[in-house]
């Protein structure tokens, strides 16, 4: 059962950190960046272009986070049932354990 | 070291080997971006679910026609992973649902079939936590092989009643290269978890019969 714990630690702190080396900070590429400025200006000509990109940048992390958080969310619920499974698995064990000691000192 | 030790320390290293692929080494799909790789291990859980439920079905039909108790405890090992797997890929679906979809639920072929099998294993489990002795091992042994049809039925519901949302079975031999392989590795690292979670379980179900046994001894005395 110790093992069983031990390998979930662990294999939840590498998805975790992995998780956060690969995809945080949130960042977007120049070319998304035109591409929703130039549709920005295209639907409000008055925008000036410095508007239009921080506009357009505000959009697209704002989208990059809420995938992100989706993403989190779903490896979060994964480990969280996997370690309420290995919970009672372990609460089982245990109680066979003192079954077993109560029925030894009989 | 124990087979036990030993299957948690293969369980790990091939979830650490699946994490890496799939958050350092592939690409981001073109239009779901991050959110697409919840796909990985949710597909991986899907298939594994699907692997539990006829293991449940081929070890409850073991124990039907043979018997023994090493065949009962897989099979309730087996569908306790399998409802495990269901809920996993119920809920992270849902998430990779939202993203894609904006929405957390559609009462589509595939989402409706999963939930009614959820709920089948979930009927399973409290059957067999509430009956006792031969009855328990033979009626969940004969429930655990009806519960198996809804494998088929879940996996062509797309072929069957069609959907707009999922895609149809078998188009995952129709992906990118490297996301088969990142997809096959997350499979691997799932059905090494499967095999330790049905050892440890196994392994504690045996135990508690054994104990059940101990205590009528030595109520008979």
């Amino acid at each position: 059962m110790r093992a069983a714990w031990i390998a979930f630690a662990v294999s939840f702190a590498v998805c975790t950190a992995l998780a956060f080396m690969t995809t945080a900070p949130v960042g977007v590429s120049a070319e998304d960046v035109r591409a929703e400025a130039e549709a920005a200006q295209t639907a409000a000509p008055d925008l000036l272009s410095d508007e239009a990109i921080q506009k357009a940048v505000d959009y697209l992390e704002k989208k990059q986070r809420r995938r992100l958080n989706y993403l989190f969310s779903a490896y979060l619920v994964l480990w969280g049932l996997l370690g309420l499974y290995l919970y009672t698995l372990a609460r089982r064990q245990a109680r066979i354990d003192a079954e077993l000691e109560r029925l030894s000192a009989l | 070291m124990t087979k036990m030790q030993a299957g948690a320390v293969v369980s790990t290293l091939a979830v650490f080997a699946a994490l890496t692929v799939v958050f350092l080494f592939l690409p981001l799909e073109k239009e779901m971006l991050e959110a697409q790789k919840i796909f990985y291990f949710h597909v991986s859980f899907a298939f594994t679910m699907f692997l539990a439920c006829v293991v449940t079905a081929v070890a409850g039909g073991y124990y039907l026609a043979r018997g023994g108790a090493l065949a009962d405890a897989v099979a309730g090992a087996s569908a306790e992973a399998a409802f495990l797997f269901a809920s996993i890929v119920l809920l992270t679906g849902m998430f990779w649902a939202r993203s894609s979809w904006n929405a957390w639920w559609s009462w589509e072929p595939r989402l409706t079939s999963m939930l009614a099998l959820w709920a089948i294993y979930a009927g399973y489990l409290l059957f067999r936590a509430n009956a006792r002795g031969e009855t328990r091992r033979r009626l969940s042994s004969v429930y655990g092989i009806a519960a198996c049809v809804m494998v088929p039925i879940v996996y062509y519901s797309i072929k069957l009643w069609g959907s707009v949302m999922h895609p149809p079975q078998g188009t995952i031999f129709n992906m990118e290269g490297s996301m088969q392989v990142g997809l096959l590795i997350s499979f691997a690292a799932v059905l090494t978890v499967y095999a330790s979670l049905i050892a440890l379980r196994s392994q504690i179900e045996t135990a508690e019969r054994r104990l059940e046994s101990l205590w009528q001894n030595e109520g008979g005395r």
